[in-house]
Formats: structure tokens, sequence, C-alpha cells
């Protein structure tokens, strides 16, 4: 299929079990993007910025009231909420 | 197609227009600067507040038109900013559509950067691209084959360092070989689903008989829910039905419809740069050590709170000598002018203490614009900016603002003028529009006058020094403590904006450059004298008249009858006529300032005033303090000087002034029921600091808001804090009372 050729898969059932989203990450910890939030109008966003499947993510601190995070994302810093990090679902584990 | 045949440069009626196109922070501006120097306009677009930047740019014999479009990270429309660049990419809504796209790319950042390129490549106009901020390419290791990229691709490459002014003469060379040979970019190969989709999208929409769109325009609507052009459908049921049909094939064939076109502008991209790109090594990355500290939970915030400090430090205390300098001018210049036009008493009053005092009003305020814009430019040059908007984002995150609201709100706190010009820095809409009415709400230095005033004659001499200490640093906090709540209930049931995600890219550390440093507080300085100041000037005008007329000579008549009555129980014929002869004897003193009270009362705001009186009766507001409140709406600072001519004590007093403490102290109710009576209770003395710090007092405020965002902002603004500022009053006055 289409998806599983340009490294993003569609779950529509199933390995959500292993599934975790980038804000439940801790801080060091690095993980693989694996797709975005379906039907979610920051998706187009998100993607744009770079946050698409098969890219690593580490997540290098927390801000000091705890949110906003920042991560590293292809050799890039950015920072962003903990409610747009929730629709980025990420998989792989800790360092 | 002939090439030569189309070409701009041939055409000998309108110059050829090239479009500047870039993510933000690319150095779109610094290039643009360099590119039209200082012949550029800066405007407004039609109807909305994004800034139009247009220069000229000469190169050998022939001009060109140069518009630096707003920076953006995708085509994809939801802020005003991503419009404008839509509108005009796509020739729309009487736009002229470029002949030439320059799109500028940050070289450290590559992939991010062309995927805007990928996306405009679809609209078939004549590109050419500049890899910039090369010298940082190359320090963090990244080499780049401008060549292959150019083949690829299919336009010119160039590489510049806009800072130093690296390769601009091949840029401009390029720009000229560029209108006069076009190539356009090499299209993406779209899948299969999309082209499809597109297909049917397009089909559909003709067959009901809606405008037609291309290619280009069908795949905007498709990825992005808010495009402009699904707006230029008119049925739309029957285009959310297409969309919808379109994004269920894209599902099938295992692709999310949301992140789609990003996606698969990336892979792309992957296989493009491939070979174009190297990266030596790790990248050397300077600014991890850095950020270790500048973000760390206890230096970091430490570090944030003692950069703030100098920044407000500067603004509040360092603007004070140039701010009296300017008044001493503004001084000098009445004084000069007045004597030349002592034989027209009202020419004379126009010129200086409309004309003159207006524009030194103006003036007042570029000290603290400029230091505001240095300190502004400096730390978004060296990178700070994004993370000070990192470390406080959650303080301000819960009531729809960001921490970028933070600079603009803490300067408020020194004057709201340079603080609401500062929310530029805020590209999310809803946030910066949050902003700006929460700005004026901040306790600014020309309040605290009346707060000396009233704490110092009513509340030190009663509860001693700590508690008036206490009472003035509330005050403080009074408009904060109410801004925040309101903002959240703006945002949260007012607003229709959407919101966007808030996300910041934190760039390399730099060392600013001068240059640019000046050339936005000399763009932002001129700004709001040419713009604003014009029409803080008229209302200044406009004030000093209702203040002057009808200014009917029998006032003074009468005035000067009842005064020599009076004064005829205590002194002789000769005293009299002696004192009235000498300017500076004390009885002539004492005469003009009562002629100058009598004619504030018989003004036309000193009628309006005492006829409005009634509303603010339920706050305890006798017509004088009606009056002094409703003349210092221009500008609250006045009221001392107001409250000094009503109190028969003339202008020249201020907040330490003793006589204008005693008579406060001993205002009585001349009449109505509570005649006898202090008219300066407790409760009405709180009252009126709560008026003055919630009412938005200061006509300079109201048209920097109208510049910033528009005219019902601005009268929205004003009214709802008026309103606030009454309630706030009367509510204290009353509880007051009771207990
Ligand atoms: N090292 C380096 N820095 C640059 C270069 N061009 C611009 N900058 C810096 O990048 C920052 C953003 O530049 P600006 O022109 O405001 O970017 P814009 O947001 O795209 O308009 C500024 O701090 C510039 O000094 C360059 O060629 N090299």
């Amino acid at each position: 299929m289409l998806g599983v050729m340009l490294g993003e898969f569609e779950s529509q059932n199933g390995i959500a079990a292993c599934t975790r989203t980038l804000d439940s990450l801790r801080v060091g910890d690095c993980a693989e993007i694996e797709g975005i939030a379906t039907d979610c109008d920051r998706a187009n966003r998100m993607a744009s910025l770079g946050f698409i499947p098969g890219r690593m993510v580490r997540v290098t601190r927390f801000a000091p009231l705890g949110d906003p995070i920042s991560v590293q994302l292809e050799g890039q810093e950015i920072s962003l909420r903990r409610a747009e990090a929730r629709i980025i679902r990420v998989k792989g584990g800790a360092e | 197609m002939n090439a030569l045949a189309e070409s701009p440069l041939k055409k000998t009626t309108a110059r050829p227009l090239v479009a500047l196109v870039g993510n933000p922070n690319t150095g779109k501006s610094t290039l643009f600067n360099r590119l039209t120097g200082l012949r550029q306009h800066i405007a407004n677009y039609p109807g909305i507040t994004v800034e139009k930047k247009s220069g000229l740019l000469r190169v050998g014999g022939s001009s060109i038109d140069l518009l630096d479009l707003p920076g953006c990270y995708s085509l994809t429309a939801v802020s005003k900013d991503e419009r404008v660049v839509m509108d005009v990419l796509g020739g729309r809504r009487g736009f002229q559509k470029p002949d030439l796209l320059v799109f500028i790319l940050d070289a450290t950042n590559l992939k991010r950067n062309l995927l805007l390129v990928s996306q405009c490549s679809e609209l078939g106009i004549p590109a050419l691209i500049v890899l910039n901020q090369c010298d940082a390419a190359k320090r963090n290791g990244i080499r780049i084959d401008a060549d292959l990229l150019s083949k690829r691709l299919g336009v010119p490459v160039v590489k510049t360092v806009a800072t130093r002014g690296q390769g601009l003469s091949e840029l401009k060379d390029a720009i000229v070989s560029a209108l006069e040979l076009p190539s356009v970019l090499s299209r993406i190969p779209w899948p299969e689903c999309i082209t499809q989709g597109c297909g049917l999208l397009r089909a559909g929409l003709q067959n009901s008989g809606s405008s037609e769109l291309s290619q280009a325009e069908a795949l905007r609507v498709l990825f992005d829910s808010d495009s402009v052009f699904a707006c230029g459908v008119s049925d739309k049921i029957c285009l959310k039905k297409l969309v919808d049909s379109a994004h269920r094939s894209i599902r099938d064939s295992g692709l999310n419809p949301g992140s789609a076109e990003a996606v698969i502008h990336y892979r792309h991209l992957d296989s493009l740069l491939e070979g174009v790109v190297e990266a030596s090594g790790p990248i050397a990355r300077s600014h991890d050590s850095i950020d270790a500290l500048l973000l760390n939970r206890v230096w970091g915030t430490l570090i944030f709170l003692s950069v703030m400090y100098v920044v407000f430090q500067s603004l509040y205390s360092w603007s004070a000598p140039l701010m009296d300098l300017i008044d001493l001018g503004t001084s000098a210049a009445q004084d000069f002018i007045s004597p030349f036009l002592s034989s027209t008493p009202a020419l004379q009053s126009l010129v200086c203490d409309g004309i003159i005092a207006g524009v030194g009003g103006v003036l007042i305020f570029l000290p603290q614009i400029l230091i505001l814009f240095f300190f502004i430019a400096l730390l978004e040059d060296t990178g700070y900016m994004a993370r000070a908007a990192f470390l406080v984002d959650k303080l301000f995150s819960w009531c729809g603002l960001n921490g970028r609201s933070f600079v603009p709100l803490l300067s408020s706190y020194a004057c709201a003028i340079p603080g609401v010009m500062a929310t530029r820095t805020l590209s999310d809409p809803k946030a910066r529009l949050t902003t700006i009415l929460m700005a004026p709400f901040m306790s600014c230095s020309a309040r605290l006058p009346v707060y000396i005033l009233l704490i110092g004659t009513f509340i030190e001499p009663l509860y001693g020094p700590l508690v008036a200490g206490g009472v003035l640093f509330a005050m403080h906090f009074v408009g904060l403590a109410l801004a925040l709540p309101l903002a959240w209930l703006l945002n949260t049931f007012f607003l229709k904006i959407k919101t966007q995600p808030f996300i910041l890219e934190m760039p390399d550390y730099r060392v600013p450059t001068l240059r640019n440093i000046f050339h936005r507080m000399w763009e932002r300085g001129r700004e709001f004298v040419l713009r604003a100041g014009t029409v803080i000037l008229a209302f200044s005008v406009l004030i000093w008249s209702l203040l002057y007329f009808p200014r009917d000579p029998s006032v003074e008549e009468q005035t000067t009858q009842s005064f020599l009555r009076e004064a005829a129980a205590n002194h002789s014929e000769v005293e009299i006529q002696d004192a009235l002869k000498n300017p500076a004897s004390e009885l002539n003193q004492v005469l003009t300032h009562r002629i100058d009270s009598a004619y504030i009362e018989q003004s036309y705001l000193g009628r309006f005033g005492k006829a409005v009186q009634p509303v603010f009766d339920p706050a305890g507001f006798d017509w004088k303090i009606t009056v002094g409140v409703l003349s210092s709406f221009p500008a609250r600072e006045v009221i001392i000087a107001t409250m000094g001519i009503i109190y028969n004590l003339g202008a020249d007093v201020d907040e330490g002034s003793d006589d204008l403490r005693s008579v406060l102290l001993n205002e009585k109710w001349t009449s109505g029921p509570r005649k006898g009576e202090p008219v300066f209770t407790l409760p009405v003395v709180l009252g009126i600091m709560v008026f003055f710090a919630l009412c938005m007092q200061c006509g300079a405020t109201v048209a920097i808001i109208a510049r910033e965002l528009n005219w019902r902002w601005a009268a929205f603004s004003f009214f709802g804090m008026t309103g606030l500022a009454w309630l706030g009053a009367v509510l204290i006055y009353q509880i007051g009372r009771l207990i």
C-alpha cells in the first residue's frame, strides 16, 4: 500500500497498545514518530513543521513550569505545548 | 512559447514585480533592506492589518518593484499573513501576480525551508532560489551543492550572506536574468490518489456551476480546510461532499489526509536533496550548552528575570531624561511662539496649547518606543526572544495569550504605546489581538501621579506609610488581575478566530548586527510619528477646542466683578488697583486662576462634565472630579494640571503640591443631599484610583490600537474599559458606604 511505502501506516486496529504520544515522553527520551492523529486540523501544520512518520524526536527539556516542551527534530530545536504534543503518536522507547 | 517574448523587463508600461517569499527568520527582511536600501514603503494590505513592505530595486538601468511577503512556513492559510501570501501568489483579490518569486531559504535548515518551495511549484510562477545564511551553514559543517540543487529544482540558485552583503550583486544579476529568461520549478510527482482526488474535485465543482479551480488551487482546497480558495466556492455543501470523498480515497490508500501533503513533499525532498546536502560528521551545535544554562529551571529563570528587569528599567527610568528634554523643548517652543501671537488669544492658545502641545505629546512617546524596539531587535536577533517565550508560556497559555505576550505586557507597565506596537512579534492573530486589548490594563507610568497624589493626601496621613505603600503596590496589579481573566473570557466565549498551535523554533544564537537593530528602531519610530502621530495630534487639538470654547468674554468680566467685590472687603481700593497693575502680585494671580477655572467650567467640556455628573454620582464624584476625569481622557497625566485649574490653583501644580493636597482635603459638597460633607471620602478616593487603573484615558493608545487592529476594536477597547472603570468605581463607593 502507498501509505506503507511512504513510511506512514494508518492503523485502524491493533497496534495501539504499544503506541504512546509525544507528550508522555520524559526528558532525554528518544522515539520515532509514528503518525499524527487523523482528522485534526492541526495535523497539516505539525506535519509541515517536520513532524512526519519515520523521523526521530528527542525530548530535550521541559519549560520551568512543565509546559511547553522542547524537542529535537532533524537537528532543529522546536518547542511545542503538551496539547500539540498529544496529537503526535510515537513508538520506540526510552534512551 | 518564446520566453523572451513574455519577458516582463520588455514591458514598457509597468515595472516587473518580484516577490520575496520564505519562512520566518531566514533573513528575508535583511536581504530586502539590502536590496532596496531605504527606498521602501510600508503600508497595510487593504482591509487587514498585515504589513505590506514594498520597495524599489535598481539594477543597471532598469528598476524593479520588490515586494517582501510575510514570512510563512507553508501555504496552509491559517493566519492572515499566510492568507496574504496565498492571495498574492494566486493573483487574487486584485493583487498583481508577481513576475518572479525569489525564495529566501535558510541554508542551515534546507529541507524544512524547501517545503514551501515545493508547495509553490504547483503555481507555475517563475522562481529563483536564494540560499541565505551560508556562513552559519558552513560553521555547522553543512555543505550544499548549489549547481546540483539548481538542476534538480529547475531554477537558478544563488548563495548569499545577507548580514554581510555577500552574494548581493550575484543575486541582483540573477534576478535580472531570471526576469529575462524565466524558468519555473519542476513539479512534484503526486501519487495517484491525490491527482485523482484533485481531478474529481475540480470536475465536481465545475458541474455544480462554481468557478473553475486550477490544479494548484484544488490541491489547497483538498489539504487545507480553511483555504482561501474554498471561501470562493459558493456551494459549500457540495464542496464538503467532494472533499470528504477525496479524503476517503486518500485514507483508503493508507495515508492520513491531515498530514499527507507534508509527508509526500518531504519524501520527495528526501530524494531531491540526496547528494546535494552533505553534513560533515555531527553538526556542531554551539547552542546546546548555552540552552542548558539559559533554559535551566533555576538559572534560566534568574537570567530571564534579570534581562526583563533591564528592559523594564530602561523603559521606565532611563527614558526619563529624554522625555524631560522633549518636555523642555515643547515648553521652549511654546514660550518662543507665544509672544508673536498675543494679539489673537484664540490662535495663540490653538498653536501653543493645541498644536505644539500635541506635537510634544506625540514626540514624548518616541524615547520609549525606540528603547523598546532596540531591545526587541536585540532579543530577537540574538535568538533569546524565543527562549524567553518558552520559559513563561505557561503563565499565559491558560487565558489564550502565549509566551510572546510577556514583553508587550511588561512594556505596557511603562507605557501601552510601545507595548501595543511590540505585539507585532506575536504571529498568532488571536493571541496578538488579546494581548493588544490587555495591554492598556497594565498600570502605565502616567497613572502614577494620580496614585501618589491621592494616596499621599488621604491614605498616608491616616494609615501610615506601610499601608500607603501597600495600596500603591496593589494599584499596580488591579489591571493585571482583571485583564487575565478577561482575556480568558474573551478567548473562550467571544473570539471566533481559530486557535493556532504555539510552536517556537529555537533559532541558533547569533551575534546581532547594529545595522539591523537601528533599521528596526528607525522603521518603528518613523511609522509611529507618521501614522499614529497624526491621529494623536488631531485628538489633542479636538480636546483643546472643547476646553477652550465657547470662551464668552462675559465669563471673565463676571469673575473679575465678583472677585473685586470679595477683595474689597479686605483690601483698600488703592491696594487693589496697584495689585491689578502688577501681574506678579498675589491678588492678580488669584484672579487669573479664578478666571481660568471659570473658563473651564464654562467650556463645552466643562458643561458636558456638569451634565453627565449624575452618571458619576453613584461613584461619589462631584462635577469637579467628573470634569477632571473627562478632560483626562485624551491623556491621563493631565488630570493633575486640570485639577489645579479647577481648584483655582493654576496649572502649575504637581502630585506633591501641598496646596492641591489641602484643597482636596477641605473640598466639600456645595449642594445636593450631601451638602457640607467632604467630597473626598475614602471610598471616593479608592474609587477614583480604580477608575484610573481601569479606564482607557489615553487617546494615543486608542489611536495605536486603531492602527494595529482597526477602529472597531479601538472603540470596543475604549468603551469596554470605560464601562469597567465606571463599574469598578461605583462598586467600591457603594460597598465602601455600607461599611
Ligand atoms: N549568520 C547569518 N545570520 C543572518 C543572515 N541573514 C540574516 N541573518 C540573521 O537572521 C535573523 C533574522 O533575520 P531577518 O531579516 O529579521 O529575518 P526574516 O524574519 O526572514 O525577515 C537576524 O538576526 C539576522 O541578523 C546571514 O546570512 N547569516
